[in-house]
Order: C-alpha cells, then sequence, then structure tokens
C-alpha cells in the first residue's frame, strides 16, 4: 500500500507537532526540524514496507524519529551535559512576586541535582535514554515506548527501574570522585507519574 | 524524587514547530506524494541524445506517424452523424436494443470532441484553475488565506483629476444611537459633526485615519477611501458625495462628468503568499495577493493612487509609492482572477515573468500544499433588511 498525496499530508498534519516536540526537546528546535523531515520523508518512502509491529501511525513514526536522532546523539548528550533550567515565562498581567520559600537557594539546589542527573542521562545507553525520554517527557504508554524503541512491552518497566538505578549509581560515583556539598541526594522516594518505573 | 521524576521535571517545553520550516515541509512531503501517485513518470530531460536513442525515437515517432494517418484515413470513411443531409430524424426511429448492440462493439475512430482532456493543461484564472501557485516548493515568505466578508463589496472610480478613490461597503446592523453628550462632563475630544450633502451625510474618520469617510447609511457601514495626503473634502471627494442616492439600501451613484468606474464587485476570498525570486543575483519578494472571481476593486480597496499601465499585454492598475519609487503596487486580472502584486526593485517585465512561470491551480491543490483555509468566522449579524449594495447609474 503506497502513501497518496492527500494521505501523506494527513498523516503529517496530525502527527507532525507531536514528532516535532519529542525531537526538538531532545536535540534542539534546529536538530528537531531535521529530524521532523527525515521521519516524513523516510515514512512516504517505506510505507509499503511499514512494519506490521508499529502499530499505530504515531507509534511508527516515533519509532522513526527515535531511529533518527541517534545521528543527533552527540548534539543530545551535549545538551544533557550543558543543561540548564527553563527560562520561566511569567505573565505580564500578573506581576511575579519571589516568595522567600522558593528563594534562590533552593533553586540552585534543585537545579544542580538536575544538573548532574542530566549529565548521568547523557552517559546512559542510547537505547535507555530513548525509553527515558519517551516515558517521562512525551508521556507515552509502556506499549507506546516499546514499539518506539523496539523493546518488548514486558520489558519496559524493568528497564525503566534499571535506568533509574543506573542514574544514581552514576551519580553516586561522580559525587565520590568529586565531593560537592550542594550536590542533593536523590531518593528513592515517590514514582514516575505513569508509574511505569515503579 | 527519584531520578526519572527528576527528568520528567526538567521535560523542555517546546513551542510548535516554526510555521515556515512545517509548510515548507509539508509542500515537499505532499509534492513528493503525488510524484509517487503519478502513473506518469517525470521526463528525463537528461537522457543521453545518442545514436541509438534517435534511431529509437525515430522509429518511434514513424510508428506513431503511420498510425495517426491510418486513423485519419479510417476516421474519413466512416459515416459520422450528420455527414447526410437526408438523414432521418433520430425521433422517427423506434430505438433498437440490438442494433445499440451491434453499434457499441464495432470498433470506432473516436469522434472529434471538444471536452476538456487530461492532456489539456488548466488555463489561468479559469474557474478549474483559479490561483496561481509557486511550481517548485520555494520557501514561502508569507501564507495567508482570508475569508470574504459577509455582504461585503467594493468600487474603484477615476475622478476627472485622474485620481482614484475606492469605496466598500459591508452588510451588519443598524447604527445604534449614539447617546447625546454630557454637559456636566468636560472632555478634550471633539467629535467632528457630519457634513451633510444632497441626500447622504458623511462623516470624516478623523486624524487617526486621514483620507477616509463614512457616508451613514441604515445598516451596515459605506466608506470612502481617499489618499491620506490629500486635503480633507477636496472637491473631488464632495462632488462624489453629492451624486449619492441611497434608496433601501441601494447606493446608487451617478457618476458626474469626467467620472469612470474602473472595478466593482463583491468580496472574494483573498489568498496571499510571499514569493522570493532573485533577480540580478538580489533576492527580492513579489507579495501576490489572488482573490477568485473577485473584482480589482476587491483587490485594490485601499488609499493607494492607482494609474493605468500595461501588464501582460493587457490593462492593469499601478500605484507607485512616492517615498519609494522602487516599489509598487500592482492591480491586474488572470481570466476571472483578479489579482495585486506588492513588490520593489524588480520591474514589471520581470514581474510578469515571474507571474508567468506559476503553475495554475484550484483551492484543493492550495488547500493539499499548504494546509485548509480558515473557515469563515464572520457570524451573519445582518439585523435589518436595508443592507447597502452599490449600484452606478
Amino acid at each position: 500500500m503506497s502513501l497518496n498525496g492527500p494521505a501523506a499530508a494527513r498523516l503529517y498534519d496530525e502527527h507532525v507537532d507531536a514528532i516535532y516536540a519529542y525531537a526538538a526537546r531532545r536535540v534542539g528546535p534546529q536538530g528537531g526540524v531535521e529530524v521532523v523531515e527525515n521521519v516524513f520523508e523516510h515514512a512516504l518512502r517505506q510505507h509499503a514496507q511499514r512494519p506490521a509491529h508499529t502499530g499505530t501511525d504515531l507509534g511508527w513514526l516515533l519509532a522513526m524519529a527515535t531511529a533518527f536522532l541517534r545521528r543527533h546523539s552527540d548534539t543530545e548528550c551535549e545538551l544533557l551535559r550543558n543543561w540548564q533550567p527553563p527560562t520561566r515565562s511569567t505573565s505580564r498581567a500578573i506581576p511575579r512576586v519571589t516568595d522567600p520559600l522558593l528563594a534562590q537557594t533552593n533553586d540552585d539546589h534543585s537545579t544542580a541535582t538536575t544538573a548532574h542527573v542530566m549529565t548521568a542521562v547523557a552517559e546512559l545507553e542510547p537505547l535507555e535514554r530513548d525509553l527515558l525520554f519517551l516515558i517521562a517527557w512525551e508521556g507515552c504508554s509502556s506499549s507506546l515506548a516499546a514499539i518506539a524503541t523496539g523493546i518488548p512491552q514486558s520489558e519496559v518497566r524493568p528497564r525503566l527501574n534499571t535506568i533509574r538505578k543506573e542514574i544514581r549509581r552514576r551519580m553516586s560515583a561522580r559525587s565520590s570522585q568529586n565531593p560537592d556539598p550542594s550536590r542533593d541526594v536523590v531518593t528513592e522516594a515517590g514514582a514516575p507519574t505513569d508509574g511505569a518505573a515503579s | 524524587m527519584n531520578p526519572v521524576q527528576i527528568v520528567e521535571a526538567a521535560r523542555p517545553a517546546v513551542g510548535t514547530m516554526p510555521p515556515i520550516d512545517r509548510r515548507h515541509l509539508r509542500e515537499r512531503i505532499f509534492d513528493a506524494a503525488m510524484r509517487e501517485q503519478s502513473e506518469i513518470s517525470p521526463v528525463d530531460l537528461a537522457s543521453p541524445k545518442t545514436r541509438a536513442s534517435n534511431a529509437a525515437r525515430l522509429a518511434a515517432l514513424t510508428l506513431l506517424g503511420v498510425a495517426a494517418v491510418s486513423g485519419l484515413a479510417y476516421s474519413a470513411s466512416r459515416e459520422t452523424p450528420g455527414s447526410r443531409a437526408t438523414a432521418k430524424p433520430a425521433t422517427s426511429v423506434a430505438p433498437s436494443p440490438t442494433l445499440e448492440l451491434t453499434v457499441n462493439t464495432l470498433a470506432q475512430a473516436p469522434l472529434p470532441t471538444t471536452a476538456t482532456t487530461t492532456t489539456v493543461p488548466p488555463i489561468p484564472g479559469s474557474v478549474d484553475a483559479p490561483l496561481l501557485l509557486p511550481p517548485e516548493r520555494n520557501r514561502l515568505d508569507e501564507l495567508t488565506v482570508v475569508r470574504a466578508r459577509l455582504g461585503s463589496s467594493a468600487l474603484l472610480l477615476r475622478a476627472p483629476d485622474l485620481s482614484t478613490i475606492s469605496l466598500v461597503e459591508v452588510d451588519g446592523l443598524a447604527p445604534t444611537e449614539q447617546p447625546g453628550p454630557d454637559p456636566s462632563a468636560s472632555s478634550t475630544t471633539t467629535t467632528v459633526p457630519p457634513r451633510q450633502y444632497a441626500a447622504v451625510s458623511v462623516i470624516p474618520s478623523g486624524e487617526d485615519a486621514p483620507g477616509q469617510y463614512n457616508v451613514e447609511v441604515a445598516c451596515g457601514s459605506v466608506k470612502v477611501l481617499d489618499t491620506s495626503g490629500r486635503p480633507p473634502f477636496r472637491p473631488e471627494v464632495e462632488a462624489l458625495f453629492n451624486s449619492i442616492r441611497i434608496t433601501n439600501g441601494l447606493i446608487n451613484i451617478a457618476l458626474p462628468d469626467g467620472w469612470a468606474a474602473i472595478s466593482g464587485g463583491r468580496s472574494a476570498d483573498e489568498f496571499v503568499f510571499g514569493l522570493p525570486v532573485e533577480i540580478d543575483n538580489q533576492q527580492v519578494t513579489i507579495m501576490v495577493a489572488q482573490y477568485p472571481n473577485g473584482s480589482l476593486a476587491v483587490a485594490g480597496n485601499d488609499q493607494r493612487q492607482y494609474e493605468p499601465t500595461t501588464f501582460n499585454g493587457q490593462l492593469a492598475w499601478i500605484s507607485r509609492d512616492p517615498e519609494d519609487p522602487a516599489a509598487f503596487t500592482l492591480l491586474t486580472t488572470v481570466g476571472t482572477t483578479a489579482i495585486r502584486v506588492s513588490t520593489r526593485d524588480i520591474s514589471l517585465a520581470e514581474t510578469e515573468k515571474v507571474l508567468n512561470g506559476l503553475t495554475p491551480g484550484d483551492v484543493n491543490e492550495w488547500t493539499n500544499r499548504f494546509g485548509a483555509i480558515p473557515v469563515n468566522p464572520d457570524p451573519d449579524i445582518r439585523s435589518c433588511a436595508d443592507q447597502p449594495e452599490f449600484n452606478i447609474v
């Protein structure tokens, strides 16, 4: 079955935002556009050979995006290692008042913790990174993440658990090599909102 | 928090894909899909002109020629309807299923037909292809579609001093009663009283919109647009107001001597794109606004001053910007479509070339390439019967 003009346009219109957001979050806006281009051009060419297991269009496109993102691994790791907290956009209508409880120290502390986690994420295996971001950033279900990564669905949760432990292990190793009092201790408490990592 | 939660909390907020990239890619995707769908292979412009291939071409042409001559000879030898002067009228013969069957089974040379075939290229500005689309997958600078205004029409007039004056009427509500001024309240704003003419009252739009006038009507609105630099209520404008009579919403304009109506017509959907082109190694953007089934009056419904010119061998109207002589706005028509071209640093001849290089297409093709056109957001708020409408008498 080939993808004709209107069907290609429809596929694009329905999913371009999701694919772009996924890619841009990981490799930035410029890389994101490149990945979107690669994904849809490939989708058009390979539609006839689309694997049966890819299920939904979104799953199939995410799988391709995940594959194309590998070409940008260096950029992604660079971004993760130099992670910066997103700038907060404040409403012009409501004057922003910084609560003392949310003072600079707390912000700095959590920023440092996140930066260390992100550095550890950059050191993960690419497949583990794919799974982590699909679940944590894109809110994918286990089945969709399985389609996008090629990991069997039954292995998604155990794999995520392993990733969590691996990040913690890397952070501990780093902190023992280079003790830093500002570094936060990542606790075991809490679980991801979708429960996939519990 | 566990590490996965920390990652989740650090999720970067990204906006949507930049519109220009999104649109450009969509065009490429759609174009590629259409090419793949097409059964006709693209013409191989780079095929080698070897002796063998030339011989093959010659043989094919010879075969085609023989087939064509045979077909013509066969066609000429056949009796066609109407070839006999004594042919019986069709109504005098009872239809015979057997005869029909026999006729249908005979091999017949095709009869000459005037019907449109797929090999005929679409005619620019025709009902089937009212739009001009960029032929290549250019990165367009702008792309908008504005739907036609409900019950609106425009008129473009030329005064004896050769200035152009544009009029626009829009259907709508009856004007609300304005409360009288409160004598106790002091105000710094001055209200300009309406001017009374032979049969209409006119209110100038004020200092923020020089050269614009509102003609008082029972329903909706009527606006007259003169060039902003001219003195307010200049004689030509006053002559125009004196020539207007309104009867049950119909705005009858008895054009005074020396006046001419350049164009008039109802509001039409506006399709705009900005096409970047390279002229003498310089990047130039040509803004093309198209109004299928529209008029020059709708395309040029502004305060510019237009003068006649020739574009693509036909009468067109051009407005040159006194502040920027390299810039111009041109009103022209291609078939049934009115077009407004705005650009700078490019000659009319080069603009002709660019416009002639555009591909005829229809709204479906526009939608397929650039996405859905907006739904008309104008609610029908017409609450009174005497809606305005122009009529030149």
